[in-house]
């Protein structure tokens, strides 16, 4: 199968090229920057330098492939401009979109995220469950715009799939995409990890082999116009503690932090931002996000993909191990 | 003695679905109607398993005059006891008055004007037999300020005003309380979430709310036995200023708004889809 990949230079999409090679297929892959040091040579992976807000570069970079995989998007959850958000997210999704029906792509698979559930309550979030608190940032709101896009295109019949990703981590390259990695080679380097008050609020850790392994799994056995999360265990910020201490056999001391001096300190840090107009990932609206429960539930992708979920402690090890041969811990 | 339930109807999208998760919160036992195939069903599910409530879904098209006598009819059967009437079904819109046909407006007067009319009239026996219970009619700020291309939906809306207001006081006595709610613009759909985040004006942004946080204070407000509930700090500073400007110079700021927003609508077209059809 010939398979068109955006956002190759990022986590998941480099990872989903890297795998769909390996099962034999074809990739066109986009990239804006041509010299970008993901940029691997294979005999497979045909690279095209365009932009997916550029409808004439992707309508071009699509020919004769039979499948798409989207995967770029502006991963930020704040950035000074706000349009920035729906120029890519949605308006490039909807240019994907279109080129896919030009070409008359037989399967699409969306990546979005499962923030866009927003928090849990009583029981973990699952694909159906309706949203009941507001929208807290232009990411979520985008995403959310682009998902509707999407099913809007299905129901007209492009065969489209949407699968949502929690926190991922795992071995890579430690991006913008891959912020809990970082965290956990961080802590480790450190000895010292600060965490908010609330240790047993929760949130759903997906390893990223699963996480790349489902997206075929929604290519090959995916229902059109369905959404499946793919996730991992839901821990608390204690369990991903004791995990990263087990795996690294290191004493590391666990500082709680009171919300308002988070909130304090954020609240500065944003300032900052706004007056120097650069990007920032602790922003007020972003700490109160960590005090909120984002339990998700996979029982779909499991029941209908056969979905697959590495347990929790298997997968800190192997990212430990990788941060180690990597010198980065 | 039954359990006491409240109907909402209209309530698989929009409004009614986060007024029919703010009734669960505060433990109500609902009876929901909506149009069939709405997806009321995952919603009574939903409903069920988080807030452990009992939840009745009835799939109905309220435009039909004997559909109303349906519903009613189906509660009846079911021995279910309504403490709570919330009129929130409606069709809305925004366009030249000449886009639509006749049977479209019919239509919209039946659902927005007769059914809301219909169902008080119906569950008035059972709503007295439960006291205390409420009503509350779904209107909108439309129904208060008169905007061009909202002509039928204004008008319908403005009945609903009236009609909520006047029977208040009849119903008093029997200690119901009828409540009347005017939202403004919300962001119901998620085109207009988009574009309210991208363009639109000062005061239109300021206006439009998040459907979950007007329908917290909606249901809030009527358990408290409001009248007139106008969610939003700016929107009901917009309905001061209404009272106090001499109607010229209200005429004048709204035709500046609009033709700001029809300038800017110019400037960045929607991001409408326009499917090319796919080779078949």
């Amino acid at each position: 199968m010939k398979i068109f990949i955006t956002g190759a230079t990022g986590y998941i999409g480099h990872r989903l090229m890297l795998a769909a090679v390996s099962k034999g297929h074809t990739v066109h892959a986009l990239v804006r920057n041509s010299s970008s040091t993901q940029i691997i040579l294979h005999q497979n992976i045909s690279f095209f330098k365009g932009d997916i807000t550029e409808y004439n570069s992707v309508l071009a970079a699509m020919e004769d492939c039979d499948a798409v995989m989207h995967a770029a998007g502006i991963t930020q959850l704040w950035h000074p401009d706000r349009t920035v958000f729906y120029r890519v997210n949605v308006g490039g999704t909807k240019n994907i979109l279109e080129a896919a029906c030009f070409h008359n792509v037989k399967k699409f698979v969306f990546t979005s995220t499962c923030g866009v559930l927003g928090p849990s309550f009583k029981y973990p979030i699952s694909e159906e469950d309706p949203r009941i608190t507001p929208f807290e940032n232009d990411y979520e709101i985008s995403k959310h715009c682009a998902e509707e896009l999407v099913k809007e295109y299905s129901r007209r019949g492009l065969f489209a799939v949407i699968v949502a990703l929690p926190r991922v981590y795992g071995p890579g390259p430690l991006t913008d995409g891959n912020p809990v990695s970082k965290f956990i080679g961080d802590t480790i380097k450190r000895k010292i990890g600060f965490i908010p008050d609330a240790k047993q609020v929760v949130g759903n850790y997906a390893f990223i082999d699963d996480v790349i392994e489902g997206h075929f799994l929604a290519l090959q056995k995916g229902m059109g116009g369905e959404k499946y999360n793919l996730g991992g265990e839901n821990h608390s910020y204690e369990e991903l503690f004791d995990n990263i201490r087990k795996a690294s056999d290191k004493k590391i001391h666990v500082v709680t932090v009171p919300k308002f001096l988070f909130k304090i300190a954020s609240e500065f840090v944003y300032a900052i931002s706004l007056i120097t107009r650069r990007h920032t990932h602790f922003t007020p609206k972003i700490v109160d996000r960590l005090y909120q429960d984002r339990a998700v539930s996979c029982e779909k992708a499991v029941r209908q993909l056969g979905y697959r979920i590495t347990p929790f402690e298997n997968g800190i090890q192997q990212t430990i191990q990788f941060l180690k041969s990597k010198n980065y811990v | 003695m039954c359990n006491k339930y409240a109907l909402i109807t209209g309530a698989s999208e929009g409004l009614g679905k986060f007024l029919a998760i703010e009734c669960a919160r505060r433990k109500m036992n609902l009876v929901l109607a909506a149009l069939p195939g709405s997806g009321l069903k995952s919603l009574q599910q939903y409903l069920i398993k988080e807030f452990e409530i009992d939840v009745l879904c009835i799939e109905v098209d309220l435009s039909e005059y004997k559909n109303c006598y349906q519903l009613y009819q189906h509660v009846k059967d079911e021995g279910i006891c309504i403490s709570a009437l919330i009129n929130n079904a409606g069709i809305g819109g925004t366009y030249p008055f000449d886009d639509k046909d006749a049977w479209y407006y019919s239509k919209m007067i039946a659902l927005n004007v007769a059914t809301p009319t219909i169902l008080c009239r119906l569950f008035l026996a059972d709503l007295r037999k439960n006291a205390p219970s409420f009503i509350m009619n779904v209107s909108s700020l439309a129904g208060i300020f008169h905007l061009p291309n909202k002509q039928v939906y204004g008008g319908t809306k403005s009945y609903l005003i009236g009609f909520s207001e006047s029977l208040r006081k009849e119903l008093m006595a029997d200690d119901i309380s009828v409540s009347v709610l005017c939202p403004g613009g919300m962001n119901t759909y998620w085109q207009l979430l988009m574009d309210n985040r991208i363009k639109g004006t000062w005061i239109s942004r300021q206006s439009i709310m998040e459907p979950c946080k007007v329908a917290e204070i909606a249901i809030r407000k009527m358990l408290e036995r409001k009248e007139l509930i106008i969610t939003g700090f700016w929107n009901r500073c917009f309905l001061f200023f209404n009272h106090l400007f001499p109607r010229k110079i209200k005429n004048g700021i709204m035709n500046y708004q609009m033709s700001k927003l029809k300038r800017k609508e110019t400037l960045a077209p929607a991001l409408q889809p326009h499917f090319i059809t796919a080779k078949n």
